[in-house]
């Protein structure tokens, strides 16, 4: 049952996406006085950013540069945070976007929650955690992740027994099995889609064997592995907790390929891999580490002496195409590929412990079949105007980083700078009409931080 | 541990509506629940004896490698098991030894 609250807000910015590209955008139209929602649908901003290891080319701790903007937007005056939360409709009117929303039930009271994990610690029951790819354990009621914000538990119901030994546990009394999904309206002034991306399926090329076997994994599963915090503490291939001695990457395994759906380049994958394979030969300085190719796409900023560096590292580069992947005796894997540098063409097969797949970044989110914000055919938001980048076909929605295609995170988050200016823009003409309603500026001091 | 509070009349009507409400524990989830407590077990009690690879323990409990792994990772989450080294391209796992109980 989904309560209908009858109370209507209103807000200057709704942000879609909590991710690193809606923060951005959050934080930077917040400086400027706007008042900002960000609706977020995880339990916790942050996104996928925060569940990365590294960056490239920087080799930057991910979870470094994700925390302190997390941080800022929670504790930011002009920034409301709703997670777990839906969007269900986006309509444009005289007066603004309409945007109905559903807050889905946590089962727990977050103002009476200390995020203290002691129903954690007393749940009886653990499922494979999604954050961790399947590879760690979740219990049913827990805190998302250490660094979560909010750092409020939350009750999954699919896997809970309703024992009680969470009820008996808290100290505050925060757990309430009677939550139910509930609806708001939001009236803003502005929209700003930052829904991200997801990875198509890792099955989606049948002979590449990811359904036979449990080491053919995602690039987000090595992540994962490689993070300080990752399930194993540790790189192990997950069919059986091998060190693995060998190591592959597919590339153009979910992308660049007419007969999956997806012609486009992904973008990020050839940067990534390198940077993965970088972070393995570290983490197991014996590993061979293989990256099967079609072409390196090395076109940012520091992006081609990254891919220098990693040649020299002793990363093997080898230019061809996959063709099949065979489970093969003790969980291995046999790679067939066709070498395309050598004067004539031949096959190759060699073993390897574990392979990743580079698969394709496709959008996270259906913004059309809510609102009348159009799509291209790839999927992705359109941009009309080539002057105003960040615009969608409807006036006062706009779109940062994947949302609008594949890029990497230093141009969503540029993006996203663009977008909010974009957004902060449209507000002011709007706002002009009646001074009453034009934004509070904030005062900085000199070295440009907030004043007062 | 803290201690577990009684509940209340309010409390114990909603923890039993909610239960109502998804499908209480239902056989599904009971047979879930159950083999996750065995399995969880045997490897507790295989752990208690000496420190072992995931493969050892897979073959000596006749569970699958990987669902070992899951169960290993989860208990190291919770600090009950630690790496006792490398065996044969393995890490060893052994439980962590509890803490002496303070006496009154």
């Amino acid at each position: 049952m989904i309560a209908n609250a009858n109370t209507q807000r209103h807000v200057d910015v709704l942000i879609i996406g909590g991710g690193i590209g809606g923060l951005q955008a959050a934080l930077d139209l917040a400086d400027q006085g706007y008042q900002v929602l960000v609706v977020e649908r995880r339990p916790s901003i942050g996104g996928r950013m925060i569940l990365l290891s590294k960056v490239f080319p920087t080799l930057d701790c991910a979870s470094c540069i994700t925390t302190p903007k997390m941080a800022a937007a929670a504790h930011h005056e002009n920034i409301e945070l709703l997670t777990y939360t839906e969007v269900n409709s986006m309509t444009p009117g005289p007066d603004g976007h309409m945007v109905v929303l559903t807050r889905k039930p946590t089962y727990v009271n977050t103002d009476k929650c200390i995020g203290c994990r002691m129903c954690e610690y007393a749940c009886a029951t653990e499922y494979p955690d999604p954050l961790e790819e399947g590879l760690g354990s979740a219990r049913a009621i827990s805190v998302a992740f250490t660094n979560a914000i909010p750092q409020k538990a939350l009750l999954n119901p699919d896997y809970c027994l309703a024992c009680g030994l969470c009820l008996r546990a808290c100290p505050t009394d925060a757990i309430e099995f009677d939550q139910q999904p509930r609806k708001e309206t939001i009236r803003a002034d502005a929209v700003l889609i930052a829904s991200g991306f997801e990875l198509n399926a890792l099955t989606l090329k049948p002979q590449y064997s990811a359904a036979q076997s449990r080491n053919v994994i995602s690039p987000l599963t090595l992540e994962r592995l490689l993070a300080p915090h990752g399930p194993y503490g540790r790189v192990l291939r997950p069919s059986d907790g091998k060190i693995p001695g060998s190591i592959a990457f597919v590339q153009c395994a979910g992308s660049r390929d007419q007969t999956i759906g997806v012609p486009y380049c992904s973008r990020v994958c050839c940067m990534y891999a390198i940077k993965q394979a970088m972070l393995l030969s570290g983490a197991l300085p014996t590993a061979d580490i293989t990256i099967y190719y079609m072409d390196i796409r090395a076109f940012g900023k520091g992006h081609e002496q990254f891919y220098q560096n990693a040649k020299a590292m002793g990363i093997n580069f080898i230019r061809g195409k996959v063709s099949r992947i065979d489970p093969v005796d003790h969980d291995d894997l046999l790679v067939h590929v066709e070498l395309t540098e050598e004067p004539e063409n031949f096959l190759r097969k060699q073993r390897h412990d574990l392979v990743v797949l580079a698969q394709g970044m496709i959008p996270q989110w259906n913004p059309s079949e809510i609102s009348p914000v159009r799509l291209g055919p790839d999927g992705f938001v359109v941009t009309p105007d080539p002057a105003s980048p960040c615009a969608t076909n409807v006036p006062g929605i706009f779109v940062a980083g994947v949302a609008a295609g594949p890029k990497d995170i230093a141009d969503s988050i540029a993006e996203a700078g663009a977008a909010a200016m974009e957004a902060g823009a449209y507000l002011y003409r709007h706002h002009v009409a009646d001074m009453h309603k034009r934004p509070q500026t904030v005062a900085l001091d000199v070295a440009g931080n907030r004043a007062g | 541990m803290a201690a577990r509070k009684a509940l209340n009349a309010q409390q114990k009507k909603s923890l039993a509506d909610f239960r109502q409400s998804i499908g209480g524990a239902d056989e599904i989830k009971l047979k879930r629940h159950q083999e996750f407590l065995s399995a969880r077990q045997a490897i507790r009690q295989a752990l208690e004896k000496q420190p072992d690879t995931v493969p050892s323990l897979a073959e000596s409990l006749h569970l699958p490698s990987g669902e070992v792994l899951w169960h290993i990772a989860a208990m190291r989450k919770y600090g009950q098991v630690r790496e006792f080294g490398e065996m044969g391209g393995y890490i060893r796992y052994g439980l962590v030894a509890s803490e002496p109980q303070k006496k009154d």
